[in-house]
């Protein structure tokens, strides 16, 4: 005997469950098929269910932050919103922000606040337009989502100081002070201007800025034909020397609305710092009373932990970060520099020795020896670091100070030790 | 050396078209349905059960497929058993054609038999993802009750969940 078998008969929840498994686009089309299905399509749990599973929404709201309606309203929304994009590319640029906004809220809200709401569609186009380029794909959703900073020179008292609320951050060493922002679109166009007409670019050149350094002058440039990213080195003003930011095998269809995983060295860029952001890599930093990211990295295997042997326990830490910006690939010499970073602490626990408690040291020596790639370029031993004995006392911050170094290979090391007196160097008579 | 059987407890089921099914307790504890009938029950191990929204068709295919998951369950997890798991489940389903699917959901709803019926409502769900919506009034068995000015404005309303459709080859 056949029996047909309904739908009314298969039961509310195996329907609900199978509408779960199916997701949102199939779910949209079996309240096509009756008015009754339409019921069961329209359960305001199974659109939670899916706002959570694409977008990370725990209540309902459309992609500017206001309330909807219900969870179907806002996923509704979210879909209009952002139709003329490949919607695994929507999830993908959010989930980048939200990576970047949630380390954000936690370690540097004040870095959060400076992010502005969402470029819409014909900002977009007017940057087009006046620029005459393409965004790539993944740069256009980028922007939807955020268009850059605002940058707020409030509370410093020398305008031209800027500010280090830049969310990619940078580094100091000697005079060399350079915090990157993310460019609104309204910057995007003017610095590209500036760029063609002082640095000589080609009008028909398909570079724009997209991100620059308040203090020193460091400037990222997307080239909008292969979704490539650049960094200007010293040499930019002269002969437009840049160096690309991303493994160019990365980048894949960026212009391609029915291509797969569309990937673009700008999106490539931020879900890395975002990464490394995620997991300490890279952290907040202050120095005097400012605070800013620096991409000094704070962990193994990119930063070194070296503790003394000896009766007072010393701990150096040291990390190095690349300098674009002070590049030139035209010095076979000096091709390359990098910036390093060393952190001394002592631990608390004075020491006695000859019957007198120490409970502070001072640093003395120090034996550098700096190779690029495996080569001997620099062997220094000599007293004191930039020209300072650093006095530590136990359970006091690190001492920190920053070096730089130039190499003719794009990977090198330094090695070295120091050497450190109990108490101070000033010995009392 | 002659093992000495044991004697494992069998339950006794009767399917909506009177056929007698003799199952080991375990088995039968599959069934959550019937493992709470039991619990609230315990005298009652000796009596037929009737199971009057199960045909024997059914039954039968339940009683093997939960006869070999739970063998799966008695060895050591590994990813080479997950591997044979997943197989037997995609064979369980590929042969059944749409109405027999339906059924042994119905029949697992009835049991309450969670693991199965969440295979089965997936393999439904295969079956009908990306398909065009005739594709799945058809495969309900459903009449199209919209008129077609309303049916073109649910599609208007939501041009993004109507791209990229699977054309019907059937």
């Amino acid at each position: 005997m056949e029996r047909e078998v309904g739908l009314d008969q298969l039961g509310d929840l195996a329907l609900h469950i199978i509408l779960s498994k199916l997701g949102p686009e199939d779910t949209v089309r079996v309240s096509c098929v009756s008015r009754r299905l339409r019921l069961s399509t329209s359960e305001d749990s199974l659109w939670a269910l899916f706002c959570f599973q694409d977008l990370q929404l725990s209540t309902p709201q459309d992609h500017q932050g206001n309330p909807a309606s219900s969870f179907k309203a806002a996923y509704q929304l979210w879909r209009e919103a952002f139709a003329m994009y490949p919607w695994p590319l929507v999830k993908r640029v959010k989930r980048c922000w939200d990576k970047l906004k949630n380390w954000l809220s936690n370690d540097f809200p004040e870095v959060e606040a400076t992010l502005r709401s969402g470029a819409s569609e014909s900002d977009i186009q007017q940057l087009e337009t006046r620029l005459k380029v393409k965004l790539p794909l993944p740069t256009r959703l980028l922007y939807r989502f955020h268009d850059g900073q605002e940058r707020t020179d409030e509370g410093h008292s020398s305008t031209w100081l800027g500010s280090s609320l830049g969310i990619i951050g940078g580094y100091s060493f000697y005079n060399h002070l350079v915090n990157v922002y993310l460019l609104p679109i309204s910057q995007v166009i003017e610095g590209t201007r500036m760029v063609i007409r002082h640095l000589g670019f080609s009008s028909r050149s398909k570079y724009i800025v997209v991100a620059a350094s308040a203090y020193r002058p460091k400037k990222f440039f997307l080239n909008c034909t292969n979704g490539q990213l650049y960094v200007g080195t010293s040499n930019l003003p002269t002969d437009g020397e840049m160096i690309q930011c991303v493994p160019n095998a990365l980048i894949r269809s960026v212009h391609d609305l029915h291509g797969d995983q569309q990937q673009d060295a700008m999106l490539l860029w931020l879900e890395e710092h975002g990464r490394r952001l995620e997991n300490g890599i890279i952290k907040v930093c202050e120095e005097g009373n400012v605070r800013s990211i620096s991409l000094f990295p704070e962990v193994p295997p990119l930063c070194s932990t070296a503790v003394t042997n000896g009766v007072q326990v010393i701990v150096v830490r040291a990390s190095a970060a690349f300098v674009p910006e002070l590049a030139n690939l035209q010095d076979s010499a000096e091709k390359y520099l990098f910036a390093y970073s060393i952190r001394m602490s002592l631990l608390p626990g004075g020491c006695i020795i000859d019957g007198m408690t120490f409970s502070s040291c001072q640093l003395n020596w120090r034996h550098w020896i700096i190779r690029a790639n495996e080569a001997i370029i620099s062997d220094v031993n000599g007293e004191a670091v930039i020209g300072q004995f650093p006095l530590l006392h136990p359970g006091e911050d690190e001492f920190v100070y920053e070096s730089c170094t130039p190499l003719s290979s794009s990977s090198g090391s330094v090695e070295g030790s120091f050497t450190f007196v109990p108490g101070s160097s000033e010995l009392h008579f | 050396m002659s093992m000495a059987a044991v004697e494992t407890k069998k339950i006794t089921l009767r399917t909506a078209d009177n056929h007698e099914f003799e199952v080991e307790e375990a088995i039968a504890m599959e069934f959550s349905t019937i493992k709470t009938f039991f619990d609230e029950n315990p005298d009652a191990s000796e009596d037929t059960i009737p199971l009057p929204n199960v045909t024997s068709k059914c039954l039968s295919a339940i009683i093997e497929y939960c006869k070999s998951h739970l063998a799966f369950r008695a060895r050591e997890t590994s990813s080479s058993i997950d591997e044979q798991v997943r197989t037997y489940d995609e064979e369980f389903v590929k042969a059944r054609d749409n109405e027999s699917l339906k059924e042994l959901i119905l029949a697992a709803n009835y049991l309450n038999i969670k693991a199965l019926l969440d295979m089965l409502n997936q393999a439904v769900a295969d079956r009908i993802k990306n398909k065009s919506v005739e594709y799945v009034r058809r495969f309900f068995g459903l009449e199209n009750d919209y008129t077609p000015e309303e049916e073109a404005a649910i599609r208007a309303e939501n041009e993004w969940a109507f791209e990229g459709v699977d054309p019907d080859d059937d």
